[in-house]
């Protein structure tokens, strides 16, 4: 019985190693960078200054724009919840969620939107996107 | 003892898979970042550090940054959401581009040198100087297995000359000298006028075919052995890279009781032995950073010895190797021109001094 759980944890240790970098799409090389956009209301954001309230909404701009590019690349996992008594719903939560791992994007604009809002979008070039998806699992796995 | 054998094993196997997700030799790049902080009170020097420091976080973000984001809408209908980043990134040293002030704000662009776990495999075409092959046929072998030998050579040397990994050169007819002989006196290949790129490699060795009888009672067996030894040459201080050696049968004949009952194909295929040999080269040479010799300086104008037949384009950046440097004391080049096999370009800071001779590596 112990060989046969030794032999099972090897086989999913060895069939974890397989899988690392296995599955993930490739996208071709020439085509155009992925592009991630991100938005932020000013109003708001903390700060005492409207400066400051102008800086964090790049800030959450910026961070949304590379959520959704992490989203791109990665993929996001969406997980639905309803419950159902006497023929009544009466619990229906949707839970989405990404990980992962983003490098080398960059900034193609920082741009407010009619004064209220910050809009930034980041983009990767595809060589970039392919090299993440085989070198790094999405991070909940 | 054996209670701890599964956990041995199993962290032996957790050990190899974690050394296969290990990445690639790590380099450096150029990354730029930029970062602005609000003024407050008329406080300009507050708000510059605040930028900087906020620019340098952006760079180090542009190497490596993991994102985690959740939203939830429940039952009601009422999103939330939340997402945050954590950035890795490593910095080696950085410089100030541009600073200014842009009305109630203050702006820091910065320059650092980053360093990166991605490898430059197959980006760019490391120089390769082929020298002497000799081919060397065992007696008694049927004079189409010398012909073969020869062909392959030659066969080899034109693919490795348009593949995508080297720019190779054929001096086969040139000797190539004993010893550790750098390529600025390496007087032969002075002499014929094909010098080598100081900044490649070189590659000379031997193609050895025999054959070998296997023979009792029973039967016998004659095999056609090649053997490949290739010597790998840094052409900088002309130290052996490293030394490759690839061998493989080929079956001439067998015999069971005297009765032939396998007989090889009578022409000889050298070509998996170069394939082999080409795929170790390949991944010898294939992912090292490129370099360059600096040719030339001519206020603040660089000439580096390597140009578009080797991948150089516009833009790209070299960092200088400086003897005896310190920390912080590192120069970049950036690429503004390239012709076939030179490349000029300026450099992004104006010291450390650049001198004659000295060797860069390609940024990625």
């Amino acid at each position: 019985m112990k060989r046969l759980i030794i032999v099972l944890l090897a086989g999913a240790l060895a069939g974890g190693c397989t899988t690392l970098s296995d599955g993930a799409p490739r996208l071709a090389g020439d085509g155009p960078p992925l592009r991630g956009i991100g938005y932020a209301v000013i109003a708001i954001q903390p700060g005492e200054t409207p400066a400051q309230k102008q800086l964090m909404a790049i800030r959450a701009s910026r961070l949304a724009a590379m959520r959704d590019l992490a989203e791109r690349i990665h993929g996001a996992r969406i997980e639905g919840n309803t419950a159902i008594g006497e023929g009544q719903v009466f619990s229906d939560n949707l839970r989405g969620s990404v990980a992962g791992l983003v490098t080398n994007a960059r900034v193609v604009s920082i741009t407010p939107v009619r004064n209220t809002l910050y809009e930034t979008i980041l983009e990767v070039d595809v060589s970039e996107v392919n090299a993440m998806r085989a070198s790094h699992r999405p991070l909940w796995q | 003892m054996r209670a701890r054998a599964p956990l041995l094993l199993g962290s032996l196997l957790l050990g190899s898979c974690l050394w296969t997700a290990a990445p690639a030799a790590a380099g450096l790049r150029v990354v730029q970042g930029e970062g602005y902080a609000a003024i407050a009170g008329n406080d300009v020097a507050r708000a510059r550090k605040a930028a900087l420091a906020e620019a340098l976080y952006n760079a180090a973000g542009r190497v490596k940054t993991k994102i985690r984001g959740a939203g939830h809408l429940d039952t009601r209908g009422v999103m939330t959401e939340e997402s945050s980043m954590l950035v890795e990134g490593s910095l080696r040293d950085h410089r100030i581009v541009q600073e200014y002030r842009e009305g109630s704000r203050y702006v820091v662009i910065v320059e650092a040198l980053a360093e990166t776990d991605g490898s430059a495999c197959g980006t760019k075409r490391v120089d390769l100087d082929v020298r002497p092959i000799a081919v060397q046929v065992a007696p008694g072998l049927p004079g189409h297995v010398l012909r073969a030998a020869r062909e392959s050579v030659d066969r080899a040397v034109q693919g490795l000359a348009a593949g995508s990994n080297f720019r190779a050169t054929d001096n086969r007819d040139i000797p190539l000298a004993g010893g550790t002989e750098a390529a600025r006196t390496d007087y032969a290949s002075l002499l014929h006028g094909g010098a080598p790129n100081p900044s490649g490699y070189s590659i000379s060795g031997r193609l050895l075919v025999e054959r070998r009888r296997q023979a009792n009672l029973l039967g016998e067996n004659v095999d056609i052995v090649a053997t490949l030894t290739l010597r790998l040459r840094d052409n900088v201080d002309g130290s052996t890279v490293d030394t490759i050696t690839v061998t493989r049968d080929f079956n001439e004949r067998s015999r069971l009781f005297g009765t032939p009952f396998e007989t090889g194909s009578s022409a000889v295929d050298l070509s998996p032995v170069w394939q082999a040999a080409v795929a170790e080269l390949d991944a010898k040479l294939g992912c090292r950073p490129l370099r360059a010799k600096v040719l030339d300086v001519n206020s603040g104008f660089v000439t580096l010895s390597v140009g578009t037949e080797h991948g150089i384009r516009k833009g790209d950046y070299f960092l200088l190797d400086l003897p005896g440097r310190r920390r912080g004391d590192w120069q970049v080049i950036q690429i503004e021109e390239a012709s076939a096999t030179m490349a000029q370009g300026r450099t992004l800071k104006p010291a450390p001094a650049v001198p004659v001779d000295a060797m860069a590596t390609l940024l990625q």
